[in-house]
């Protein structure tokens, strides 16, 4: 983990920008009771997980159900107590604040989830629900508030007199572009989207994505963006980490994370994607996984992957891989990593419909 | 990988001709409407929807939500809520129409002939039992086996869809398995009686992408062992990619367009199938903006005269919102509801 640039992210013009969030450690577990009458178990939700965003960039971060992801989000808000680790915010640490320093950060970093029906005040006009946060932070009233309001409906696409309206008298798609414009209310620095767009139907999932990367462009947003869809993760993202059972175990580029996968948990979940076209799902390459994720309140020892992992070796058993550079950017926790010194030539770029990745990218005796 | 890079489209759509000419249809729906009762009236959310499945085939119905597809299963199981009715339409399976038997009758079919997988396995199953008896009730109301025959069932098939120990598995309840394993569980159930037809509505929809592809081989490898007939309801372009040999797209309660899957993802003829493809997500947009159909489909009780996609459609003409448009068959096993039809060179798949 201590290899990636913690301060700084390398731009897109591979210069360094600064970060507008830096996630050093971050540690989440929880207190649950699996079985009734027995005493309650630590589960560690979230192990250690280090990346940054900088200005501008989408991070990515996908895996199954259960892997950490919606756990670190609400970690770096601190919607839940953190066990261990920093979250900093444009330099400002916020893990250390007091409530009501913290209050004051929040407005910096707002969430958008994947239900609005009921994220949104069923009984709230669509104008107050926007507006409440410049109440609170700016102390907007009357004319002013609701010219904002205006504004913020104008550039979700809505119009503005849809502000008296309430939110079951918008479609599911209109009720996110309402969620969003609450969210940009206060130009926050960092915009996590958990499953944003995962309950619309597709061509309005589409309206929202391209909605929040306009919005990108405008205002230089950083989105954590928490989804499984991998299609539109490969849209939408600068930078992929993949978690698997609390464990960031891949971090990269999103076009090398999807041409030239690391992991073997990586290679298994985008093969287990299906490709929107039958002659390629039918002659592309999948590797089932077995079983299911692990109990995560009893997490096998070593490597997190290692009871479905098809290149199980003997000391993924025994210890927790250490952070190897990849070649094209980023890094992956793995044994089969260790020692191999990254090849000098970069990854070829595969034939772009072809989701089938193999590991050979990275070992030297292909280059 | 090379013959994947560049498919051969046209040697693959020939030697996949149309399954449902080679099959015995198992069941076969004509002319199904279903309407709901509204404050407006009834609202007719299915309009006049046919289709055919044959044994040994996978036909995937796709559509966007509110346009008919779960509906119109759920009516030819008998499944509605009481506030909608059926006033046409047949659905035959084994020479007896399902929309004119009693619910007594439909209780006797269902489970039997014809089985239902939802997408959320936790609501489908009781909490309260466990799963090898839940199965085995099946098993005891429509073979008449005996408790020790029927559980012995359950354990048999229950190994079938790859639960580990199953026979002691059979005695856990439905809150001990994953969600991946309680949908194994359902399938189970769903292949007890061996039917003739499975429904399957969104059967891996929230499942996670690992565990979906482990149900999708499940369920083509039972369909393959056992000859079924399924019927696969998703939204999701890629799991149709998957599983379909032919598929329906329907639109605003009504099938736009039916084919096998090569000629919808390759030579779709629909401006709506070719709206849905283009809006998936492709490699190689990033940084640019998506594809998407603007606006929304019409509600039940305001559809348009005309095709009800004309409002939408980047096509439309005046002859299009003249009068409402026929399904019509333009190549053998390709129907089509566009008067565009013949005229339009859509885009399909990359």
């Amino acid at each position: 983990m201590t290899t990636d640039a913690i301060a700084t992210t390398a731009g897109a013009d591979g210069g360094l920008v600064p970060a507008v969030l830096e996630v050093d450690q971050l540690t989440v577990t929880f207190k649950i009771r699996t079985r009734p009458f027995r005493p309650k178990q630590q589960v560690t939700a979230v192990n250690q997980a280090t990346f940054s965003i900088a200005r501008g960039e989408t991070l990515s971060l996908v895996g199954e159900s259960g892997s950490g992801k919606s756990s670190t989000g609400r970690g770096i808000l601190r919607l839940v107590p953190l066990a261990g680790g920093s979250v900093r915010l444009s330099g400002v640490d916020v893990s250390q604040l007091s409530t009501a320093e913290l209050r004051k950060q929040r407005r910096h970093m707002q969430m958008i989830f994947q239900d609005p029906y009921s994220s949104l005040d069923p009984s709230a006009q669509v104008r107050d629900s926007i507006g409440e946060p410049l109440k609170v932070h700016e102390h907007l009233g009357g004319q002013q508030l609701t010219a904002r309001v205006a504004e913020l409906l104008d550039r979700v696409g809505l119009p503005a007199h849809y502000m008296s309206r309430y939110p079951y008298e918008f479609s599911g798609g209109q009720r996110q572009r309402v969620a969003i414009a609450r969210a940009i209310a206060l130009q926050p620095r960092l915009v996590i989207c958990d499953e944003a767009v995962s309950a619309l139907d597709v061509s309005t999932q589409n309206q929202v994505i391209n909605l929040l990367e306009k919005l990108q462009d405008e205002e230089g947003l950083s989105y954590l963006f928490i989804a499984h869809d991998l299609g539109v993760v490969r849209h939408i993202s600068d930078r992929v980490a993949v978690m698997y059972l609390g464990r960031i175990v891949e971090v990269g580029p999103a076009e090398r994370v999807f041409e030239s996968p690391a992991h073997p948990y990586t290679v298994a979940l985008l093969s287990a994607s299906p490709v929107p076209n039958p002659v390629i799902q039918r002659t592309r390459k999948r590797i089932i996984l077995a079983g299911d994720l692990p109990d995560p309140s009893d997490p096998p020892s070593g490597c997190p992957f290692t009871t479905r992992c098809p290149e199980v070796m003997e000391i993924c058993t025994q210890v927790m891989p250490p952070a190897v550079e990849v070649a094209g950017g980023g890094h992956v926790l793995c044994h089969l990593y260790d020692h191999v010194p990254p090849p000098v030539t970069p990854v070829a770029i595969r034939p772009t419909e072809q989701p089938v990745m193999h590991l050979d990218a990275v070992s030297p005796a292909e280059t | 990988m090379s013959s994947a890079a560049q498919p051969d489209l046209n040697a693959t759509v020939g030697d996949r001709a149309a399954p449902a000419a080679t099959g015995v249809v198992a069941l076969q729906v004509d002319g199904l409407v279903v309407e709901f009762a509204t404050d407006r009236g009834w609202a007719r959310v299915v309009d006049g929807v046919s289709y055919a499945v044959a044994s040994g085939e996978t036909l995937a119905i796709v559509g966007e939500s509110g346009s008919g597809k779960s509906v119109s299963n759920l009516a030819t199981m008998g499944l509605l809520a009481r506030s909608a009715r059926v006033p046409a339409g047949t659905a035959l399976l084994e020479g007896t129409d399902l929309l004119e038997l009693s619910q007594r009758q439909l209780e006797d079919v269902r489970g039997d002939r014809i089985a239902m997988i939802f997408q959320e396995p936790m609501t489908s199953l009781n909490p309260a039992f466990r799963v090898g008896d839940q199965i085995a009730e099946v098993v005891r109301k429509h073979r008449h086996a005996s408790r020790r025959d029927a559980w012995r069932r359950a354990v048999e098939v229950l190994d079938l869809v790859g639960i580990p120990r199953a026979a002691d598995r059979a005695r856990a309840y439905p809150h001990e398995f994953s969600g991946g394993m309680r949908q194994r569980v359902m399938i189970a159930m769903a292949l007890a009686c061996e039917p003739l037809v499975i429904i399957a509505d969104e059967p891996t929809t929230a499942l996670d992408v690992t565990i979906q592809a482990q149900v999708l081989d499940l369920l083509r490898a039972t369909r393959d062992e056992l000859g079924m007939a399924l019927l696969f309801i998703t939204h999701d372009l890629g799991v149709v990619a998957d599983v379909a040999d032919r598929v329906m797209v329907m639109y605003a309660g009504q099938a736009v367009e039916t084919g096998t899957v090569d000629e919808i993802f390759f030579h779709p003829m629909h401006p709506y199938t070719e709206g849905l493809l283009r809006s998936m997500p492709q490699v190689g947009t990033q940084g640019r903006t998506l594809a998407s159909i603007p606006g929304q489909p019409p509600a039940p009780w305001s559809m348009p005269g005309g095709c009800r996609f004309a409002p939408r459609c980047p096509y439309a003409i005046d002859a299009c919102r003249a009068a409402p448009v026929p399904l019509v068959e333009l190549t053998p096993g390709h129907q089509v509801r566009c008067v565009r039809a013949h005229e339009l060179t859509l885009r399909g798949a990359a």
